[in-house]
């Protein structure tokens, strides 16, 4: 049973339906300057509590809500992103969610938080490589230099037409989540604006 | 052939061309050779070629007339490979090898024009024409409407356009936006860059430079203005904190300094490189906007100043200078200030013959002036250009002593020759992107132009842009201005400060004398002759005539003339032709120009294409289309799909050689009959969760929640507070603490925003939090009499939980080792089971009902099945039987209303006395007598087909069905006072002659009235 539920599983990425990897270029560029890939499977959790419990909160998942709006935090392969003055989202390993949701759950502080279980509502996408700033300009109204948008910066927003979380990982790299349901839309999005530059999409990780 | 370049000087001094590089390119089918760097309308004058048009509406023959964005004649359409694009200026497109341009608005060609004999009858056709003509008798507009069509409209588009280029957005931020790039601009720029903080230059001429790039004789800071510019320009480019872009044209500035541009990246090469776009449109978020935008020179308004060969006279010594171009060898000179007298300079100097210098003023007095008396050329003060004559081209003036206070000629004409005429009419500061941002303008009488108020520090305009036309003056406020703003920006910043002491570079430039005569119009001593063909605004042929005719008619404000005589409302939006126009009008009412006011400017400053403004948001990129997670199940089985919202939903899955109605009766029959699955995962789907979700739920809903036991469902309503339904949906208690809230499909963003709303700003008192979690889960609607066998079979081992299931209630389980909330509630009226599973496992429990219920006859039915299945059942779509004006009463689901609860959303407007009103309309179901006869949805219904039209009204059909269960058309009505209809007769009137459709009005149920079935 188990191995049905793998199987399944691993047939549902955003992009189950597209033959990878792809590569779409301009000649007079050798090696392509944007790389994408899906997360698949991250653990994906939505976290409503005010103030009063966010330590509490913090503690339990073992990594901290970011004080400040429009910034994520980020241990042991845990990331916290702030979505409003109350609202976080939760990345963890695969599987995780479901072991952070119990023990925020059976805490003495489970009836004043909400935790829901938003792993398949969203899918990861990681974008990287030297112009992926350019290349996400052509669709995102936020101001990406450097010096504004930095290593452990998050934000809601546009890419074209798509709402989604952008997150900055490192100068030029950064994780995408969107609803699943648009990532296809992303997809074409991205291919399309990313052949200036030259584009390659792998299978997930 | 290739046409000799008869008019390109031998000198060698252009300043924009690379006379190493010859262009070959095509005008009107004929072979042409300019050379690299410049216009199409710099090369053909170069060839001689005045003529390149015919005008909008009189088709007289029209010329070449300006050099940039001003140009209101040379419109061209440019033609690359299959796509084709109209309404390009000649002064801006740049040539390029293979280049192929044609002329516009002739036929069969320029030099004969059919309808130029509109010209010969043009007093049929004064201002208001169309408005005067065209108003009776009105039940001719559909004939006339035709011939306006054909022979309105500027330009012709190909199909193609938009798959042959490709259009691209990208959004920018910078701490400055310098717009314009000539000596102000670059000089703000240059002060900005060395500071460090984000700075766009942008300019729309394919080099940085501006009117420096003409007029350069003289040293900058010490070293030749051309050499300063290039400098400038070189250090910008290299500085890492400077964006610095030529053929960039910002054509709107909006609200919080929010800017766009068109950058035209390669639309001016012969071969395109594939990865860049032929146009890319900027969104830009500046913090502080300078407006180095520049002046564009006034024509003069006298008979026939539209003929070929007359040219503003900057433009003129432009394309002397720049290009190597003289646009004519015998010139006349008519001007009301000195800037005119350059261009003789430039005229002479370029072996070209001045006839004479035609000045309005009575003694003007200055440096220019004397120099030019010197060189022995003619020239008459206190004279006017009374008329042009020519046929195609300008070929001789009337020139007398003009008054131009009482604007009539003082002595008798003399005749003079020529073949170019420069006209000066004083300069308009370019205030477009200034007034865009409701900047007001102040009328200057010293210089004779309006010029920005500057009242803001968010976008502040510095040089001729700003009315400061002397060069000096223009640098010196360039670095005045900018330093200050910077101050300002560094100070918000909290960044290091800007040197307060920015020189100003040392300018040798020529004193002007800035204050040229006003002159808005001259006339012979028939001025109901002359003004006739005096042009005001050359693009759209308003002449001043058709403004004093406007001032007769009793059209006194601007804004009333300006849409009566369209006179700056061509593509040039009045650049060249405002003031003038606002100055005639003036006269005529006898105010001044200061009383008399200007019209504001909206965007685009230039025309704009579509095709950028749209960018990639085209083809598949045009709206996401969102999948369910079962959607490859669906394609690979052959479904065809609905859109509802932005969702992709399948909507039936014909066999082979099925019709759609077919496929739909088998669908809807095994559904009743056996058992059928949809897939309801686009359905809105909430988490409430927090110790008050009960309470918020009685608010929002018109019945009890609190109530609800855990492990229940209920079908709720949402209303808004005028009592209208906005949503429904079934909501289950999870917890105490914990509910499961569904919404429609289409509806689920605005619920949640909704719901949002009041928890934020009306119920912050409410402990609750919602979650959306539509897209978390993957539904399986399980419906038909064999849905019960086929759950159990699914749930093997774990079915025990089938032995206490009743409607309306809700068991987690697992469906071959997949997590599943079921649900036992029903849309068809059968017994169902909705099955939710975490959405990764869509598929998979898809794929396994499918196999399992073989067996039983498991049919997929798509949305249109499920339409028919609940209008058998007369169950409401949200959005379909209501449309924002639809109480729960009309509805007649008065049951669904609590009398318990205190208050809940709606609650006050249902209890308005209008709302029992018996005349409302009010669901009803309609049999119609014909049992085949299916009524087109949306159509009307009324009590006496025979009546005249228009006929009184009852109300529409929401939904109309043919139902295979019943062998019979059914439908759902919103009839006025329909509950007490029950049993009456109502007709349906058809389009195209077609026979009414007979129905009886029915309660709105049709099958399984007891709902018998539902509960198994």
């Amino acid at each position: 049973m188990a191995e049905n539920i793998s199987r399944a599983a691993f047939g549902s990425a955003a992009f189950e339906k597209r033959r990878l990897p792809i590569i779409k270029k301009p000649e007079n560029i050798e090696v392509a300057q944007i790389e994408l890939s899906e997360i698949l499977h991250l653990g994906k959790l939505n976290i409503r509590c005010n103030s009063i419990y966010r330590d509490k909160v913090s503690k339990l998942i073992q990594c901290d809500l970011p004080l400040e709006p429009n910034y994520m935090s980020n241990k042991a392969g845990r990331f916290a992103i702030s979505l409003g003055p109350d609202e976080y989202l939760i990345l963890a390993e695969p599987g995780g969610e479901n072991q952070l949701e119990k023990i925020l759950n059976s805490s003495n502080i489970a009836k004043h938080i909400s935790v829901v279980n938003v792993s398949d509502a969203f899918c990861a996408i990681l974008l990287s490589g030297k112009k992926v700033r350019e290349f996400l300009s052509k669709g995102c109204p936020i101001d990406l230099d450097p010096n504004s948008f930095q290593e452990n910066q998050s934000v809601q927003c546009d890419i074209a037409l798509a709402n989604v979380i952008l997150l900055c990982l490192e100068e030029n790299e950064f994780i995408c989540i969107c609803r699943t349901s648009f990532a296809n839309y992303l997809l074409d999005w991205c291919c399309d604006a990313g052949q200036e530059f030259g584009i390659l999409v792998t299978k997930g990780i | 052939m290739r046409h000799m370049q008869s008019h390109r000087l031998e000198t060698n001094n252009g300043t924009s061309i690379n006379r190493k590089k010859p262009v070959h390119f095509k005008f009107d089918r004929k072979e042409f050779t300019g050379f690299e760097g410049e216009t199409l309308a710099s090369a053909l004058l170069a060839h001689g070629v005045h003529l390149v048009g015919r005008s909008f509406k009189y088709h007289r023959p029209r010329g070449i007339f300006g050099i940039g964005s001003e140009e209101p004649n040379a419109l061209v359409r440019v033609i690359k490979g299959a796509s084709a694009e109209p309404n390009l200026k000649a002064t801006q497109i740049e040539i390029y090898d293979g280049l192929i341009a044609e002329s516009q608005n002739r036929f069969p060609n320029l030099k004969f024009d059919i309808l130029s004999i509109n010209n010969l009858f043009s007093h049929f056709f004064p201002a208001g024409f169309y408005y005067k003509t065209f108003m009776w008798p009105s039940s001719f507009w559909m004939l006339y409407e035709k011939f306006i069509r054909r022979a309105a409209g500027l330009g012709k588009i190909s199909k193609k356009h938009l798959e042959q280029n490709r259009y691209e957005h990208k959004y920018f931020h910078c701490e400055l936006l310098i717009i314009g790039g000539g000596a102000a601009g670059l000089q703000a720029a240059s002060i900005a860059a060395q500071t460090g903080v984000r700075v766009i230059i942008a300019d729309e001429q394919h080099e940085l430079g501006g009117w420096l790039l003409t007029d350069n004789n003289f040293n900058i800071d010490e070293k030749p203005a051309l050499n300063w510019v290039r400098d400038t320009v070189e250090k910008l480019k290299s500085a890492p904190n400077v964006t610095c872009l030529n053929r960039t044209t910002v054509f709107a500035n909006m609200d919080d300094n929010f800017t766009i541009m068109a950058e035209r990246v390669t639309e001016h090469l012969s071969r395109p490189f594939a990865h860049l776009p032929k146009q890319r449109l900027w969104k830009i978020r500046a913090t502080k906007i300078i407006l180095a935008t520049g002046a564009i020179e006034r024509p003069l308004v006298f008979s026939g100043n539209d003929l070929p060969g007359i040219m503003l006279s900057s433009a003129i010594r432009s394309y002397i200078k720049r290009y190597d171009v003289l646009p004519g060898t015998r010139a006349i000179i008519f001007t009301n200030n000195d800037d005119a007298y350059f261009t003789a300079l430039a005229i002479y100097e370029a072996g070209g013959f001045v006839r004479c210098i035609v000045d309005l003023r009575e003694n003007p007095k200055s440096q220019i002036i004397t120099t030019i008396r010197k060189l022995g050329i003619n020239v008459k003060t206190g004279h006017a250009v009374i008329a042009a004559h020519g046929s195609r081209h300008i070929s001789s003036v009337d020139i007398a002593a003009y008054d131009s206070e009482a604007q009539a000629p003082l002595s008798s004409i003399s005749h003079m020759d020529c073949n170019l005429l420069a006209m000066s009419g004083g300069l308009n500061p370019v205030v477009h992107l200034h007034s865009q941002r409701k900047g007001k303008l102040i009328w200057d009488e010293r210089t004779l132009c309006y010029r920005p108020d500057n009242r803001s520090d968010e976008w502040i305009s510095v040089g001729s842009a700003n009315g400061t036309f002397q060069l000096k003056k223009a640098l010196n406020e360039a670095t005045k201005k900018t330093t200050i703003t910077i101050s300002k920006l560094l100070k918000e910043n909290k960044k290091s400060k800007i040197q307060k002491n920015n020189s100003v570079p040392n300018s040798e430039e020529k004193q002007q004398n800035w204050a040229p005569t006003p002159a808005w119009l001259i006339q012979s001593a028939q001025p109901h002759i002359s003004n006739k063909t005096a042009f005001v605004d050359f693009q759209n042929d308003s002449t001043a005539l058709d403004i004093k005719l406007a001032v007769r008619e009793g059209f006194h404000s601007i804004e009333h003339v300006k849409r009566y005589t369209t006179t700056g409302m061509a593509t040039d939006q009045g650049k060249t032709s405002n003031v003038n126009a606002i100055g005639i009008l003036a006269g005529s009412l006898k105010k001044s120009i200061a009383q008399t006011g200007i019209t504001t400017f909206r965007p685009p400053y230039t025309p704009t294409s579509l095709g950028v403004i749209a960018g990639r948001n085209i083809g598949n990129l045009f709206d996401p289309l969102r999948k369910t997670r079962i959607h490859s199940w669906h394609q690979s089985n052959g479904a065809k799909f609905e859109h509802v919202g932005q969702w992709a939903r399948a909507w039936y899955y014909p066999q082979e050689g099925e019709s759609f109605h077919q496929a739909v009766t088998r669908e809807v029959y095994a559904t009743r009959n056996y058992a059928g699955v949809l897939d309801a995962s686009t359905l809105g789907k909430i988490e409430v969760k927090g110790p008050d979700s009960a309470e918020f739920l009685d608010r929002v809903y018109t019945n009890e929640f609190s109530n609800l036991a855990i492990g229940k469902a209920k079908y709720g309503l949402m209303l808004k507070e005028d009592g209208m339904v906005f949503d429904d949906g079934v909501t289950t208690r999870l917890a105490e603490d914990h509910f499961f809230m569904t919404t429609t499909t289409g509806g689920a963003a605005g619920v949640l925003g909704w719901l949002e709303e009041l928890l934020q700003t009306e119920w912050r008192d409410l402990k609750v939090y919602l979650t959306s979690v539509t897209e978390q889960w993957s539904v399986a609607s399980l419906s038909g009499p064999n849905s019960r066998a086929i759950l159990e079979a699914c749930l093997g081992k774990d079915n025990n939980i089938m032995h206490d299931f009743p409607f309306m209630t809700m068991k987690n389980s697992f469906i071959n080792g997949i997590p599943a909330r079921i649900f036992r509630i029903s849309f068809t009226g059968e017994m169902a089971f909705e099955i939710n599973v975490p959405a990764r496992y869509g598929l998979a429990l898809w794929s396994h009902l499918m196999q399992i219920g073989e067996e039983f006859k498991l049919t997929a039915y798509g949305t249109e099945a499920m339409h028919v299945l609940r209008a058998e059942k007369g169950f409401i779509i949200v959005g379909q039987e209501t449309d924002g004006s639809v109480t729960p009463y009309d509805l007649g689901m008065n049951w669904i209303v609590s009398k318990k609860k205190s208050d809940f959303i709606g609650k006050r407007a249902l209890e308005r006395g209008s709302m029992d009103e018996p005349q409302r309309k009010q669901l009803v179901g309609l049999l119609t007598t014909d049992p085949q006869k299916v009524i087109p949805e949306g159509a009307h219904a009324v009590l006496n087909p025979n009546q005249e039209a228009p006929m009184e009204m009852l109300g529409h059909v929401s939904s109309s069905y043919y139902s295979p269960n019943l062998k019979h058309s059914i439908a759902l009505a919103l009839l006025k006072g329909g509950s007490n209809r029950k049993g009456q007769t109502v007709y349906i009137p058809m389009l195209d002659g077609q026979e009414p459709i007979e129905a009886k009005i029915v309660e709105p149920i049709f099958f399984d009235k007891k709902g018998d079935r539902l509960r198994g």
